[in-house]
């Protein structure tokens, strides 16, 4: 089912969470809301299940399907809703906090026991918790509650599938191997998902479609590759891993950068880590620096170095790289873009260049 | 926000619980409570002739009288005095049970810790001749004071006693979780520090034990003002020497005398609000003025 | 360091004071209460009770409980919906409000309601006795002055705990399609069962124990308006102690009933829920 996010905005007392939103989710796709906290992401997540209402605004809308939710209430919209926390009932057992939404169903519509029962086991099986139906949920570590919470949203057959930050309550090495299992899972169900994160990794690893949102409003939607390597704005760069910046002002047509504090720039060089190539040769035309620090245990090699302008760069290498010609603490080397986005005002701009 | 609107929640119920509360609350609490602040402004003056106006302007000198009349002020005396003395005992006895109850290893303390809502738990009028049948002079306590030379029932002393009793589960109830809540720590770091326990318990755990200890000292107290079936029995009853003024109120009752009722009434609830409130800020400012 | 399984002379101290204040404040009354009942023998206790007016006022102190307790709980529960789920201008006030009744006298209780109610100069009075109702000094007065001197206990146990539960639980039940009834059967009242017992405890036992504001209000009247508190009272006044406290074993025994009730489920509710 798809999922038309029309002109949504939201205000909290004199705050205003959302600035007219727009958004299109496809069938069957899985999208990561992403941004930092305060975004308006949550809030979002929540409108469109139904567990908030939009300022009422002349033409805001959600539309499921091409037909609109703006009068139904939250147990109409068939949505099914992760917490952050699980909201688990925790009177029940795992087996009963499963079958809730199938139970609750108006006596038409409800299936009948044996029917239920053989959904629940289905369900403890596909998220890996079967032997544990009978258990409560102050039984459960944190990773089995959330697969609790999801088989529970799951149960009802939701046209859409909504999670909020469902792994921001757990330790790395269990958010790590969750990711991974959820991105199998919707594999193999296919509901249209929408999650809403702050972790960016996990947003680039796991959904189809990443929106990158700051301060109420998307700043770039679009496939993971898409936004990562070809970011729109200086803050969706920024966000989605590591960069380097570097300050410049616009001379005519070009930017110069070199020799501009930070706050007369007027233009912004990003550079990740890994785009640059590091010479020993002042012709390169590259960025002079001092290395301060050589990190060679991990997977990569990672540098650290100061520029003219006392700022502290990141600069990674891949071992191979390095070996070739090992930079020590206290050699001053240039640092050659291979690859770079400048921003102007925090909007993409091309143009020419000079360091 | 306007008053009684609500924040964002899509919980449903709002506007109905809202509005059974408003109605169960003004029909079984706020109405009744009026009669007392409206009553007292006109004292039986608001006769079908007289408009309420006028009423008022008769009834609140006579409220001044009727308040200020020397069997009201002795009644005042009396309770006021029985009921802060008590207090203050139940702060003592309060206080080594609720720490025997948290520190101690005591037999059958769960028994023990049951017990003490005994008072709380019990009809007031049952409490009140138990007190009696105790501290007569004919009774087990009462005959060993005579021994003593001194007399319990009929005077005030007896009337603090029963007031002890009643207020007893307040202070202990109050300090029990905050004592619980403080641990060992406190009492021995300091000790450690080279402070004798006396010490200790004077600048570092007393001070953190203030609010809990204002809470059931106000609650304890507030009980023996109001408190009736308790005391009548020991008391004696006697005007201007133990007569308290819940008794004096329901004398007043039987005798058809209304406005008097009335004004005393409303005077010991006002002055009761005015205590409670008046501790607790007080207490609260000194609090927030910052220790640490 | 101390703790508190090594011996101190302190500890000691204090702990037997505080054995001897118990025993002198708490157990001896009680006892004393159940001697002067039993002292003449079983045989006597009973006759004491079967007494018509006793089992009258017996009759009578249930018949205020039965109507008083579910009233209160059902308002109650209302009540902490309203106060504990929701936040708006005016919550703090009305929690304070539903405090009243601790705050109030017995006396003052039973008073405003005379003075609401009552035939002679009671605001609704003279109206409701040329209708032929007298409330006050008969069973329904005895029941309303009741009603508002229980009348903060279910509620002031429930919104702290639903307040401190929060409103996930309720909000992931409609998300699942839960109507809000359902709702609120599957999800809050399990949540809040122990406390609700709890209140509804303290309720009864308060409501079956009250004695100043009844007896104000309820004018005496032997066999028609006596509770078993009252008709301790007039049992001690004329000198018929065995036979009052007879009845006031009744009322010990319920009132350590619901002590021991209370500490039981005080476990349940700091445990779980």
């Amino acid at each position: 089912m798809s999922i038309e996010i029309k002109n949504i905005s939201k205000t909290f007392g004199g705050f205003q969470a959302l600035r007219d939103v727009s958004l299109e989710i496809p069938t069957g796709k899985l999208v990561a809301v992403l941004g930092p906290s305060g975004c308006g992401k949550t809030t979002l997540l929540r409108i469109v299940a139904g567990l908030e209402t939009a300022d009422p605004v002349p033409g805001s809308d959600i539309v499921f399907d091409g037909v609109s939710a703006a009068g139904s209430p939250v147990n109409r919209r068939q949505v099914g809703f992760v917490f952050q926390h699980y909201a688990l009932f925790r009177q029940m057992t795992v087996a009963e906090n499963i079958a809730f939404g199938l139970k609750v169903k108006p006596r038409r519509e409800r299936p009948p026991r044996a029917e239920i029962r053989a959904r629940v086991e289905e369900l403890l099986e596909l998220v890996q918790l079967s032997p544990l139906g009978g258990r409560y949920p102050d039984q459960l570590s944190g990773g089995q509650r959330q697969r609790v919470a999801l088989a529970r949203a799951l149960a009802i057959r939701p046209k859409v599938l909504l999670l909020d930050e469902p792994f921001g309550a757990l330790d790395a090495q269990v958010r790590a191997s969750l990711r991974r299992w959820l991105r199998q899972l919707h594999d193999t169900i296919n509901v249209t998902g929408i999650f809403v994160t702050h972790d960016q990794e996990e947003a680039l690893e796991v959904a189809d479609q990443v929106v990158v949102m700051n301060r109420g409003r998307i700043e770039q939607a679009g496939e993971a590759n898409e936004v990562f390597h070809h970011p729109k704005t200086e803050f969706v760069m920024n966000f989605l891993g590591e960069v380097n910046i570097f300050h410049g002002r616009f001379d005519r047509d070009r930017a110069v950068f070199g020799g501009v504090g930070r706050t007369e720039a007027e233009a912004k060089m990003l550079v990740r880590p890994h785009d640059f190539a590091v010479s020993r040769l002042a012709s390169s035309g590259g960025i002079p620096a001092l290395a301060v620090r050589v990190q060679t245990a991990g997977a990569v090699v990672k540098l650290e170095l100061i520029d003219g302008e006392a700022q502290t760069l990141c600069v990674h290498l891949s071992h191979a790289e390095y070996a070739a010609d090992p930079v020590a603490v206290s050699e001053r080397v240039y640092l050659v873009p291979r690859s770079s986005r400048i921003f102007r005002n925090g909007e993409d701009w091309n143009g020419d260049y000079v360091i | 926000m306007k008053i009684f609107e609500k924040e964002h929640s899509i919980l449903p119920g709002f506007a109905p619980t809202l509005g059974l509360t408003l109605f169960y609350l003004t029909l079984v609490v706020l109405l009744p409570l009026s009669t007392l602040v409206v009553n007292s402004a006109t004292l039986g003056f608001d006769a079908p002739d007289t408009g309420f106006r006028e009423g008022v302007g008769r009834g609140i000198p006579e409220f001044w009288k009727i308040v200020s009349s020397r069997r009201v002020l002795a009644s005042f005396r009396v309770t006021f005095g029985t009921a802060l003395l008590a207090a203050f005992l139940n702060l003592f006895f309060g206080g080594v049970v609720a720490y025997a109850l948290v520190r101690v290893k005591l037999p059958l303390k769960r028994v023990i810790d049951a017990l003490i809502d005994l008072p709380f738990a019990m009809p007031t009028a049952i409490c009140g001749i138990a007190m009696a049948t105790m501290y007569a002079p004919a009774g087990p306590v009462g005959s060993l004071a005579a021994k003593l030379g001194i007399k319990i029932a009929f005077t005030p002393l007896g009337i603090t006693l029963a007031m002890v009793f009643i207020g007893m589960p307040f202070v202990v109830r109050a300090l029990q979780p905050a004592l619980e809540d403080l641990g060992h720590e406190l009492e021995d770091a300091a000790m450690s520090l080279g402070a004798s326990r006396f010490t200790a318990w004077r600048k570092v755990v007393l001070p953190a034990l203030a609010p809990p200890l204002v809470t059931g000292f106000t609650l304890a107290f507030a009980r023996g003002l109001g408190e009736y079936g308790t005391v009548i029995f020991i008391a004696g009853n006697m005007p201007f020497k133990t007569e308290v003024t819940s008794l004096l109120i329901v004398t007043q009752l039987e005798q058809f005398n209304y406005p008097g009722a009335t004004a005393i009434a409303l005077t010991m609830l006002l002055a009761s609000l005015l205590l409670i409130f008046g501790i607790n800020w007080f207490f609260n400012r000194k609090h927030r003025q910052g220790r640490y | 360091m101390e703790d508190s399984n090594s011996f101190s002379p302190f500890r000691f101290g204090i702990g037997f004071l505080a054995l001897v204040i118990v025993a002198l404040f708490l157990v001896f009354p009680l006892g004393l209460i159940m001697k002067e009942a039993f002292g003449r023998g079983v045989g006597v206790w009973f006759d004491s009770i079967a007494d018509r007016d006793t089992l009258d006022a017996v009759k009578l102190t249930l018949l205020a409980t039965a109507i008083v307790v579910p009233l209160n709980t059902v308002f109650g529960v209302a009540m902490a919906w309203a106060l504990s789920k929701f936040r708006f201008r005016g919550r703090t006030l009305l929690i304070a409000l539903i405090d009243l009744p601790f705050t109030v006298s017995p006396v003052v209780a039973g008073l405003i309601f005379i003075l609401l109610l009552g035939p002679r100069s009671g605001w609704f009075g003279p109206w409701l006795e040329t209708h032929g109702i007298r409330l006050v000094f008969s069973t329904p007065g005895i029941v309303i002055a009741t009603l508002f001197v229980t009348f903060p206990f279910v509620a002031r146990e429930l919104i702290p705990l639903m307040s401190g539960q929060g409103s996930e639980e309720e909000q992931a039940a409609l998300t699942l399609g839960a109507s809000p009834w359902r709702m609120f059967r599957h999800i809050t009242l399990p949540n809040i069962k122990w406390g609700l017992l709890y209140g509804v405890i303290l309720c009864t036992a308060r409501s079956i124990g009250e004695f100043g504001a009844v007896s104000v209000v309820s004018g005496h009247i032997r066999g028609e308006t006596d509770t078993l508190p009252l008709h301790v009272e007039i049992l001690y006044n004329e000198y018929r102690f065995t036979a009052a406290f007879a009845a006031a074993s009744l009322l010990s025994l319920i009132a350590v009933v619901s002590i021991a009730l209370k500490a039981l489920l005080e476990r349940r509710l700091n445990g779980k829920g």
